[in-house]
This record gives C-alpha cells, sequence and structure tokens, in this order.
C-alpha cells in the first residue's frame, strides 16, 4: 500500500516538475511529457489487468530431508500473455505442522513473456517435522509500479524434516528380544471376540471396521470394540508427543523448550537405526489425542521406519504428559514391557527414575530427551 | 547495573538494528530460519549488471555534458568524447563487479587523474576558458549585454581539441560520482537532480538540446525509475544490495532480477513511446503549439534575477542598493556594499551630437560636505546664504557656467553650444536628480522646472539640489555649453574674482564638512574628534606624498598615484564601521570603485587648498556613441553650434545603462566655476572584466598569469623548491603506498567473505562453519567422503573409522553443532578450540 503510496507520489511529483516547467518555460517538449505521463498510467493499467490473468505458477520443494539441511523452495512463474509482467510478488507461507508458527515470504519477481521466470529461496528447518509450503496469493504491479492486483492461488508443498541419525551406545541385551510385547491391533473384519477386552461409544475418527454392529443394532448406537493386548517377541516402542504450553515465552526461551520435543525425533533415530542394524522388527506405538487411542505402525527396514515417523508429523500435540505411556499400560498384559522415548520435560520425567535407561540425548550438559525400558508390573 | 546496561544495548538494538535483531529472533518459535540472506550473483549476472550500469552511466554523462554543449553551441570533438565516456563507464561499471577491482581501481584512479590534471593542466585550463568563452559569447546574446569577456586560452589555435579534452575531464570526474551513484541506489531523485538542471539551463536561454541527448537523459531518468520501483537493478558488490532477502515486520521479502523483463520491458517502452511520438506528431505536433504570451512572463519576470545570480553566485541576491534596487547611483553614500554590481537596465536614453571622442559627464548628485561615511549635499549651516552683484536670481546662480560660456562663445568659436534630450527610463526613476551636461542653461522661463527660485539669498542646499526640482520622469531638452581648453584658459590658478570665488573658498576646503545630517549639530565632540582626525591624516598623507605646486600639477600627482597605488576594484569590501571611510580607504583598503577615488580626491584637493567637491552622475564614453543608435531625420547644425573637435557627426541615442553610472570630482576655477576632473585610475572602462574576474577568482579559477607562472617556476627551480618537491613527492609515494595497504587488506577481507559465502553467520561462528567447510572439502579431496552435503555425524563417523580421536570428535561436533545449531553464543575460546581440533583431526586421520 505505501510502496504504491510513494511511488504514485513520485509520479505525480513528477507530473507537477513538468507542469511547473512547461508554465514557466511555455515549451513543447513539457508539455508533451505532460500527455504522455497521463497517457502511461492508463496503458499501464490496462496492459496490467490483461497480464494479471495470464500468469500461473507452480511451487516445489525437496522430498524429506534433515534437520538443518538446505531446502530450497523453487517457485516457477510463468506468464502467458505477450506482454511481460515487470513486477509480481508471491506470497508463500511456510509452516511447520508441529509448531503452528506460520513464516511469510514475499517472492518478489518479474515474469518474461514465453519463457518461465523462477525464483529459489534456501531455508533450513532447526525442527523436526512436517513443513507446509503454500503460496497463498499473488500480486501483480503493473509497469509504473503505481496500481497492483492481487489473485488468489493456492499451490502447496510439504517436506518432511527428520531428525539426523546420532550413533548410540545401546545395550542389545537391554532391549532384550523375547517378553518384549507389542500392541497390535488384529487386522480381522471384526469377528475375533477373543482379542476384544472392552467395547465404547463410537468417537469420530474411529475405523469403520472397529463398530461392533451387532452391539450397536442392539444398542441403537454405535459402539466400537477395544482389543485387548497380544504377546509377540517383536519390540514395542512408544514415542511420547508431548509439549508443555509455551504461551507468553519469548522466542530464545520458546526455542529452548521445543528442543526436548524435538529431541525425542532424535531418539527415535538412533533407536530405529539400531533396532533394523540388529535386524530386529519393531513397532512404532504413540497415543493420538485427536482419536483417544494409541496408534501403531509395524517397522521392519530404515524407509518403513522414516515413513512411520513422518505419520507422527501430522499428529497433534498431547496436552497431557504420560499420556501415551498410561495408554499403553493400560493396554499391555500384565509383565509387559515396552521401549519408551519421552522429552525431557519434569512433568514426563516423574515416575520414570526406576526405569532402565537405555540412552539419553545430552546438549551443552543438559538432558534433552530418554529413552527407557518399562515394565509393566 | 551491567543487566540494566545490558537490556538499555538491547533495546538500543531493537531500535536502530532492527533487522539484525529480527533476524537473530526469526525462526527460533517456527524452526525456520532463510540459510542465504545475502543473495550470490553469479558471474554472469554480474557482468549484466556491470554491462547495463554501463549503459546508463554511459547515456547520462554524455547525455549531460552533450546536451549543454548542444544548447549553448560549443564546439568540440563528438568521437573524441563519446569514445572516452563509453570506454570510461564500461571500465568504471566492471569495477562493480568485484569489490577489490572497485578499491584498487578508485585509487588508481585518483593517482592517473591526478597526475593528468597535472601535467595536462594548462591544456584543461585552456579548455576550460574556451567553453567559458564560448558560453559567456551566447549568454552575452542571450541577453544583450553590452560587453564581452575573452578568457585567455593557452592553445587558443587547438580551441576545439582543448575543450574536449576538458569536457573528457569534466565528463570522467562526473561518471565517477554517478557511479557512486548507481552502484548503491539508482536513485531517480539524484538522477533527476543531476539531469534536470542540465535540461532546463538549455531551456531558459531558448536553447534545448538536440532530440536524441534530450531522449538518453529522459531514458536514464525512467530507466531508473522503473528499475528501483520494480526491484529489478542492484549491483553486486554493494552488501546492501546483495542482502536483497530483507525482512519487514517479521515477513520475509525477495526480489530476483530478471534481465528478460528488463529486455522485454524496454522493448515494450519504447515501441509505446515511438507510438505515442507518432501519434502526437500527427495530432498535435509542435508547430501546432501556439503558447499565450503571458504565460512567458514569469520566466522574464525571473530573468533578472537569474542573470544576477549567474553573474555575481548567489552573492548577487543579497547585495542590492536600498535605494531604488540595482543603480550605480550612491547618493554619496559611502563604504556600504562589498560589491558594486550593474542591472545593466537603461537608466537614461542621451541623445546628441557627439562633438568629441572625450567622454561626456552628465552631473546628477553634488556632495558638498563630507561627514565619514558619506557626502551631504549641504554644510551643516545651510543658512548660509550668499549674495552677488552679478547675480539677479538663483537662476543665475545655477546657470553661472552656462551664462558665462554664452558671454565668451561669442568671442570663442571653440566655446560650443549644444542641445541634448535626456530621457530617464523606468529604472531611474529612483534617482532624485536628473542627469544633466556640463555646462547647461536651464530656461526657468519655460515652466518645465516646478521650484521657483526668487529673492538675492540662497542656500547652497538649494542650488545643489536644482536638479531635483526638475520634474521626474519629464523628457528633457536641455541646452549646454562645451568648454574643450578650459585646462589651458585663464581661468587656471586665477586669483578669487567676486563674491562667489570667495564664498567657495570660505566653504569647499574644509575637509569635514558637515556633521551626518543636518538634523545633528556640529558641534557634537566625537564628530569634532573624527574631523580633527581625518584632517590630520590627510595634511599628513599629502605631507607623505609630497603633494605640490599648480592646480594641474596637484590633480596630475594625485591621478597618478591613484593609477599606481590604488587599484580600481567593483569588490572592494565594505568600510568596517567605525572607519572613517576615506581613511580606511587611503590607509587599509587601497582599493575601490569611483566612488572611493572621488571621494579621497576631493578631501586631497581641500586638504592642498584646491576648492573641490563630489560629484556622481553618469559618462557616456565613445563606446556608448559607437553602440548608439542613429536618429534619423536630424541635422548636426540643430544640435552643435561652434567647432567641434570631431567635427560633423550624426546625431545618436545612446542606451545608458546603470553600468555607466560614475563619480567624479569638480574643481572650482575662481572667475568660471566647477569643472569637472576625472581622478579614477583608467581600469574603469574595463570594469565589467574585472567583475567578472573577481567573481571565477571565486570559484577558483585556474588559469595564471605569465609572471605568476614564472614566479612559480622560478621557485620550484631553486634548491629549496627541489627540496620542497622532494618532500611532496614523497607524501605522495607515502599516501600511495597507504592506499595501497589498505586497498590489499580490503583483497584479504573480500577473499575470505569468498571463503565463508555459505554461512550467514557473523563473528566467530562464521570461523568455524569455514574451518568446518575447509575440513569437509579436506575430506572430498581425500575421497574420504563422497557427499557433498555431509553432514557433522557422517563427517565424524567416517573419522573415527580412519583413526581419528573419539573424544577429539566428539568434541569437535559438539562445538560444531553449538556454532550451527544453537542460539547460545560462539565464544572466542570455542573457534580456537575448533579450529585446533580440526588440526588435530586432519593430521590423524589416515588417508588412502
Amino acid at each position: 500500500m505505501f510502496k504504491n503510496l510513494y511511488t504514485r507520489l513520485c509520479y505525480v511529483f513528477f507530473f507537477a516538475l513538468m507542469a511547473l516547467c512547461y508554465r514557466f518555460y511555455v515549451n513543447y517538449f513539457f508539455l508533451a511529457a505532460m500527455i504522455i505521463m497521463a497517457i502511461v498510467p492508463v496503458v499501464s493499467y490496462i496492459a496490467l489487468r490483461y497480464v494479471a490473468d495470464k500468469v500461473s505458477f507452480e511451487l516445489s520443494a525437496p522430498t524429506p530431508i534433515e534437520r538443518n539441511a538446505q531446502i530450497t523452495i523453487r517457485l516457477t512463474l510463468k506468464c502467458d500473455a505477450f506482454l511481460p509482467v515487470m513486477r509480481s510478488l508471491v506470497k508463500v507461507v511456510i509452516e511447520n505442522q508441529f509448531h503452528r508458527q506460520p513464516e511469510t515470504y514475499y517472492f518478489g519477481c518479474g515474469i518474461p513473456a514465453g519463457k518461465p521466470a523462477q525464483a529459489v529461496l534456501d531455508i533450513r528447518s532447526m525442527l523436526c517435522g512436517a513443513i507446509n509450503i503454500s503460496a497463498t496469493e499473488v500480486e501483480i504491479w503493473d509497469y509504473t509500479g503505481m496500481f497492483s492486483l492481487k489473485r488468489p492461488v493456492s499451490e502447496s508443498a510439504t517436506v518432511i524434516v527428520n531428525a539426523p541419525y546420532t550413533e548410540m551406545d545401546i545395550s542389545t541385551e537391554a532391549i532384550g528380544g523375547a517378553g518384549l510385547t507389542e500392541l497390535v491391533e488384529q487386522d480381522t473384519k471384526g469377528n475375533d471376540s477373543s482379542q476384544v477386552i472392552d467395547t465404547r461409544d463410537y468417537r469420530p475418527g474411529d475405523k469403520p471396521n472397529r463398530i461392533h454392529w451387532k452391539l450397536s443394532t442392539k444398542l441403537e448406537r454405535l459402539i466400537v470394540k477395544e482389543y485387548g493386548a497380544i504377546s509377540s517377541n517383536d519390540v514395542l516402542v512408544l514415542v511420547e508427543l508431548y509439549r508443555p504450553d509455551m504461551t507468553g515465552l519469548s522466542p530464545e526461551e520458546t526455542y529452548k523448550r521445543n528442543l526436548p520435543f524435538d529431541r525425542v525425533f532424535d531418539a527415535y533415530t538412533a533407536l530405529m537405526e539400531h533396532l533394523i542394524a540388529q535386524k530386529r522388527p519393531f513397532c512404532l506405538c504413540w497415543y493420538s489425542p485427536s482419536i483417544g487411542e494409541l496408534k501403531k505402525e509395524e517397522v521392519s527396514t530404515r524407509t518403513e521406519g522414516r515413513n512411520a515417523i513422518s505419520m507422527l508429523y501430522y499428529e497433534n500435540l498431547s496436552t497431557e504428559p504420560g499420556a501415551a505411556r498410561e495408554m499403553c499400560a493400560k493396554t499391555m498384559d500384565e509383565f509387559g514391557e515396552f521401549i519408551y522415548i519421552f522429552p525431557s520435560y519434569s512433568e514426563c520425567t516423574a515416575g520414570m527414575e526406576a526405569c532402565e535407561r537405555l540412552f539419553v540425548l545430552e546438549e551443552e550438559g543438559r538432558v534433552l530427551a530418554e529413552c527407557v525400558r518399562v515394565k509393566i508390573t | 547495573m551491567e543487566n540494566g546496561g545490558s537490556s538499555f544495548r538491547k533495546a538500543l538494538r531493537r531500535i536502530f538494528r532492527r533487522e539484525e535483531y529480527l533476524e537473530e529472533k526469526a525462526g527460533l518459535v517456527s524452526g525456520i530460519r532463510v540459510v542465504n540472506r545475502s543473495v550470490k550473483f553469479s558471474e554472469d549476472q554480474k557482468i549484466k549488471h556491470a554491462l547495463l550500469n554501463a549503459v546508463l552511466l554511459f547515456s547520462m554523462v554524455t547525455g549531460v555534458t552533450m546536451a549543454f554543449a548542444d544548447s549553448f553551441e560549443i564546439g568540440y570533438s563528438l568521437t573524441a568524447v563519446v569514445m572516452s565516456y563509453g570506454i570510461f563507464s564500461l571500465l568504471l561499471s566492471l569495477m562493480n563487479v568485484r569489490r577489490a577491482w572497485q578499491n584498487i581501481g578508485y585509487i588508481l584512479i585518483f593517482v592517473i587523474f591526478t597526475v593528468v590534471i597535472i601535467y595536462f593542466r594548462n591544456y584543461i585550463n585552456s579548455g576550460l576558458n574556451g567553453f567559458l568563452n564560448d558560453f559567456y559569447v551566447f549568454i552575452s546574446e542571450y541577453w544583450d549585454m553590452d560587453f564581452e569577456k575573452t578568457y585567455t586560452e593557452a592553445f587558443a589555435q587547438q580551441h576545439e581539441a582543448t575543450i574536449t579534452a576538458f569536457f573528457i575531464s569534466v565528463g570522467f570526474v562526473l561518471m565517477v560520482l554517478l557511479n557512486f551513484v548507481f552502484n548503491n541506489e539508482q536513485s531517480p531523485l539524484t538522477v533527476l537532480l543531476v539531469v534536470f538542471p542540465v535540461l532546463q539551463f538549455g531551456m531558459y536561454f531558448d536553447a534545448a538540446p538536440s532530440v536524441i541527448l534530450t531522449a538518453a537523459l529522459v531514458y536514464v531518468l525512467l530507466a531508473c525509475f522503473f528499475l528501483r520501483h520494480n526491484h529489478q537493478f542492484a549491483m553486486p558488490t554493494k552488501k546492501k544490495n546483495t542482502r536483497r532477502i530483507h525482512m519487514s515486520h517479521n515477513n520475509y521479502y525477495l526480489h530476483f532480477s530478471n534481465g528478460r523483463v528488463i529486455a522485454q520491458v524496454g522493448a515494450v517502452f519504447a515501441v509505446f513511446m515511438t507510438a505515442v511520438c507518432i501519434v502526437m506528431a500527427v495530432i498535435f505536433p509542435a508547430s501546432a503549439h501556439r503558447p499565450d504570451s503571458r504565460l512567458l512572463e514569469v520566466k522574464e519576470s525571473t530573468n533578472q534575477t537569474v542573470r544576477q545570480v549567474l553573474l555575481y553566485g548567489f552573492y548577487g541576491l543579497f547585495h542590492k542598493d536600498s535605494d531604488g534596487g540595482v543603480s550605480g547611483l550612491n547618493s554619496g553614500k559611502l563604504g556600504r556594499y562589498g560589491t558594486v554590481y550593474s542591472d545593466y537596465e537603461t537608466d537614461l536614453y542621451v541623445t546628441f551630437a557627439p562633438y568629441s571622442r572625450e567622454t561626456v559627464y552628465l552631473k546628477s548628485y553634488v556632495g558638498v560636505a563630507y561627514y565619514g561615511s558619506g557626502w551631504a549635499n549641504s554644510f551643516p549651516d545651510d543658512e548660509v546664504i550668499y549674495s552677488s552683484p552679478e547675480l539677479a536670481s538663483a537662476q543665475d546662480l545655477i546657470n553661472l557656467e552656462a551664462n558665462r560660456l554664452e558671454k565668451l562663445a561669442e568671442s570663442d568659436p571653440k566655446i560650443l553650444k549644444g542641445r541634448m534630450l535626456v530621457d530617464p527610463q523606468d529604472a531611474a526613476l529612483g534617482i532624485n536628480y536628473l542627469a544633466y551636461p556640463y555646462y547647461t542653461q536651464f530656461d526657468f522661463a519655460s515652466g518645465a522646472y516646478s521650484t521657483s527660485f526668487g529673492g538675492t539669498g540662497y542656500s547652497i542646499s538649494e542650488l545643489t539640489r536644482v536638479p531635483y526640482a526638475v520634474r521626474a520622469g519629464a523628457y528633457r531638452d536641455l541646452t549646454y555649453y562645451v568648454y574643450p581648453d578650459i585646462w589651458n584658459s585663464s581661468y587656471v590658478d586665477q586669483a578669487p574674482q567676486d563674491e562667489i570665488d570667495r564664498f567657495v573658498r570660505n566653504n569647499y576646503l574644509s575637509v569635514w564638512g558637515a556633521n551626518k545630517s543636518s538634523t545633528e549639530v556640529i558641534s557634537d565632540t566625537r564628530y569634532e574628534q573624527d574631523r580633527l582626525n581625518v584632517e590630520s591624516y590627510l595634511r599628513h598623507f599629502c605631507a607623505e606624498k609630497g603633494f605640490s605646486g599648480s592646480t594641474v600639477e596637484i590633480i596630475e600627482q594625485i591621478r597618478d598615484m591613484f593609477q599606481a597605488e590604488y587599484p580600481y576594484t567593483l569588490n572592494p569590501g565594505v568600510t568596517p564601521k567605525g572607519n572613517d571611510f576615506v581613511t580606511y580607504f587611503l590607509s587599509t583598503q587601497k582599493k575601490g570603485y569611483c566612488s572611493y577615488f572621488a571621494t579621497a580626491g576631493t578631501l586631497l584637493l581641500r586638504t592642498m587648498g584646491i576648492p573641490a567637491r563630489y560629484v556622481e552622475g553618469y559618462v557616456v564614453s565613445m563606446s556608448d556613441v559607437v553602440d548608439a543608435e542613429f536618429v534619423e531625420g536630424e541635422e548636426y547644425e540643430d544640435w552643435i553650434v561652434g567647432e567641434a573637435p570631431a567635427g560633423k557627426t550624426a546625431v545618436v541615442k545612446a542606451d545608458i545603462d546603470d553600468s555607466r553610472a560614475h563619480a567624479w570630482v569638480e574643481v572650482y576655477l575662481n572667475g568660471f566655476g566647477w569643472v569637472p576632473v576625472e581622478l579614477t585610475p583608467s581600469s574603469f572602462g574595463n570594469a565589467e572584466d574585472e567583475e567578472f574576474d573577481s567573481l571565477w577568482s571565486r570559484i577558483g579559477r585556474m588559469d595564471m598569469s605569465d609572471d605568476t607562472a614564472d614566479f612559480i617556476q622560478n621557485i620550484m627551480d631553486s634548491p629549496a623548491g627541489q627540496g620542497v618537491m622532494l618532500a611532496i613527492r614523497i607524501i605522495i609515494g607515502a599516501g600511495i603506498a597507504v592506499a595501497l595497504f589498505f586497498a590489499g587488506r580490503s583483497v584479504k577481507k573480500a577473499y575470505e567473505r569468498h571463503l565463508g559465502r555459505e554461512s550467514f553467520y557473523e563473528g566467530y561462528g562464521m570461523r568455524i562453519m569455514k574451518t568446518y567447510s575447509g575440513l569437509c572439502a579436506w575430506a572430498r579431496r581425500k575421497k574420504l567422503l563422497d557427499d557433498d552435503n555431509a553432514t557433522v555425524t557422517e563427517l565424524v563417523k567416517t573419522f573415527t573409522k580412519r583413526g581419528a580421536g573419539e573424544t577429539q570428535l566428539t568434541e569437535f561436533a559438539d562445538i560444531y553443532k553449538k556454532a550451527a545449531y544453537s542460539p547460545a553464543p560462539v565464544t572466542k575460546d570455542d573457534r580456537n578450540r575448533f579450529m585446533s581440533l580440526a588440526a588435530s583431526i586432519k593430521r590423524s586421520v589416515r588417508c588412502d
């Protein structure tokens, strides 16, 4: 707005100068300049209306990438008109799904007629998560820079930012093997009643195949089945997705408070790499506050491990510390065991002192994330 | 206290270094940070930008200098100027590609330019003078100035070549200055400030530059306007411009230049402009432009002021005569203005038949009593009334000399009787006194004079104000007498003949003859002391100078003294407050214009016992007669009676402007009356030259006279001069050495910046990042790493396998992570430790 205003004022100033000169010199040159200056904005605006509807663009971003690695965002703009665009401004919003703090970038770029123009931005993410990049609006200027038109657009891309692998000294014995229990949701059609340990009312988000149709018909409301735990030789890895409320904190403090949560993914990556190296398939499990239950994903390869963790990036964060652990303990067999990865917030570490620590993640002498073996007694 | 200070510093930083502050804060919440805020240009982009810069520079400087030359019809070599400007603009623009080139380039330019100026100064100065001569001819014609100024051209036979050299040197300086402008801002306002005056300057003189040159200037102006306002232009070496991702209200703005867009928009604009020009040429051509002449009044009304500024600088705006604006007559006021200037407006039209080649004096104001800072036209005791049996009335006294000459003419054919028409113009209405020739015989009976003189006693003021009694603005037809040979007559050194002679002798020998005004009394002790001081000084002065002899001899001695020791100038400076005008002039100032010489001459003559008085008026010189227009249909015999020395001449109408205003001395010859005496040095006729010399000397004219040049050459040839020259050379050499040292340091810094270009961290962190990059590059060269984007974890892992100590590597990785990812500040110890670890790791790693 003010940029336009400044340019307009400049133009008016030039025009006034020409008028003043004409008044003084009564010279044809200044009169001609005034006439041309009066015509130019009109023609320029008409041209703007013409080219504004001919502009299109694409947004591209890289495939999954490690934290702190460079993310190159490419914006390719194209003008199908026979006139070029002197200046366009694309509004791009970049947001980490976890942290919900959108950053706005404006890409200013001229677009030649007939050939795409490219604008590039290199960023890096200091925190893991799914980075959503979306272009929401494009503003196109006329040649004088005095007028602009805005056009809504909808282009988006997502970049998954994973934690880098940090090698940890993890004892294979500590992880153990047999005896650990995995929470497995039977992929059945729901008729194996031996596994059903409980029922409850339907909640949005519940899978249709978990609906207990017979009971629902009887009670005339939707009832879903709760499955019990089954024993398995696979490892169960539970990740706590908890982050305390950070409202009102300074940016520096917020960053510091975010680190333990973020380093949970480092711990997971370290453990995953270890288990994959040991050829130990495992089951990644986490608590989804949106559906109020645990979710799981079986992992036997590195790719599966990466894909599984990326599913976490789209989850809402829990506001209750230890919710995943409690839910897991509740649904487990007696004497069950699992590996629990949690951020080292005081509210999460409470009650975990007695658990056997597989490893901890420290930075600058501060414990950020911990990985423990939990036994249900 | 420390925390308080720290908070204060933070607050200041938040306000005054906001972008840096925001940058540090950016991404801490969202976790997203911009990697490289300093956008790096590719070599290709840099060259393209440099070429665009060169085109703008060339167009602008060529447009500015050549438009000026074209407007004022100044001859020069077009090819040489264009080629020089082309090469200069290209070289200067290419300097912008690298900071090191810039630093070294500007130093070299300074050195080379200094050397060129020193060795070719006379040649270039000759070009400057030639340029000024041509320019001056143009504006003289434009304003119809009645004078010309020619500056000495040392290489006059190479007029165009020297002007070309001058243009090249001036254009080069302009180009260097503008290169800064384009490199930094491309501000249309700056361009406008340079371009607009040149464009309008020619137009002011109705001499607009050619269309091509105008188009070049308009092109630069519009190009800067469009480029800047569309963020399409930024030179690569300027840090401010390369940091093109800027933050505003937590939003980032990125601007990407696109040469193809610039080219296409340029083409579109060219097509559009061509089309508009064609349409305008058809619909509304320049020939159809018929402005209302009344519109031009604004320009014409400013013409006078602009001319004053042009001729005298801004000084001319403030130094206008308080009596009716610009005028050469001071009405006896002395020493108030440091500079006298003329507006060259016509004050009088004088129609007469030139009777000789001598200057004709038109008398206007008569000062009889000097009071320290001016002349009064009355004595303090103005009640003095004298009478003479010879005079029947006051009119007789006014016409005293004319009446005597009328009688003499009957027997002496050399005494001429003439007729003169004096027509005062608007500009002269402020003058309270009519200008009339010696010796006018006023025809009081005609009724053209409003004041009646009656009785037998007359006050001096009444008599000296005779012309005042004439109705201002009336067209005067005057009869006058000329006595060409009066200084050879018997009236010279004749004893007093009558009451009038005695009255004059009694009253016109007083040096300090009046109080400051008629309302103040002469007995005032301060004035009395001043009188004594002045009288004493003048007596000593005359004694010291040894004035003696007859009236004619004393006049000659005074005139010679002025000629030899007191140069003529229109810029003598004011007389300091509290100083007596004439003593200050004779003792300290020792330079002045006609009023100075007339006043001093009058008082010196009085001191020597010769009755004299101060007169202001106009002079009609031979050059005025030459430039005057002939009056058709008038016969010589109707205008001159008698045998004129010049023979029969045509009747002319001379245009007398205020530059012809003058002051002189009147000496009283017993038995005859008042006779004009010229004591102003002979350079009076070249007053305008002197004005311009002083003007240009003020702005540092470089030319020097042969005497001065010889003097300087003699000094330089002397042993002392050689020593001074050696010292100067040593100083210049030392200066160059220091400059080269700083240039080298800049190059080194630029190289370091080049090494650390991938990092946006500042300070120690940047050094750590560079060291890390160097280690990665080394590992890749040694084929220890395959991936160009190896993380520190991979690097540590690789080096561990290759035998590097784990403790070292862990510490290495920790410091790196701290520098790269942690918001905690990196210390100098961290940097030193990291560098020593990197060196140690490098040594311990096994390579295949």
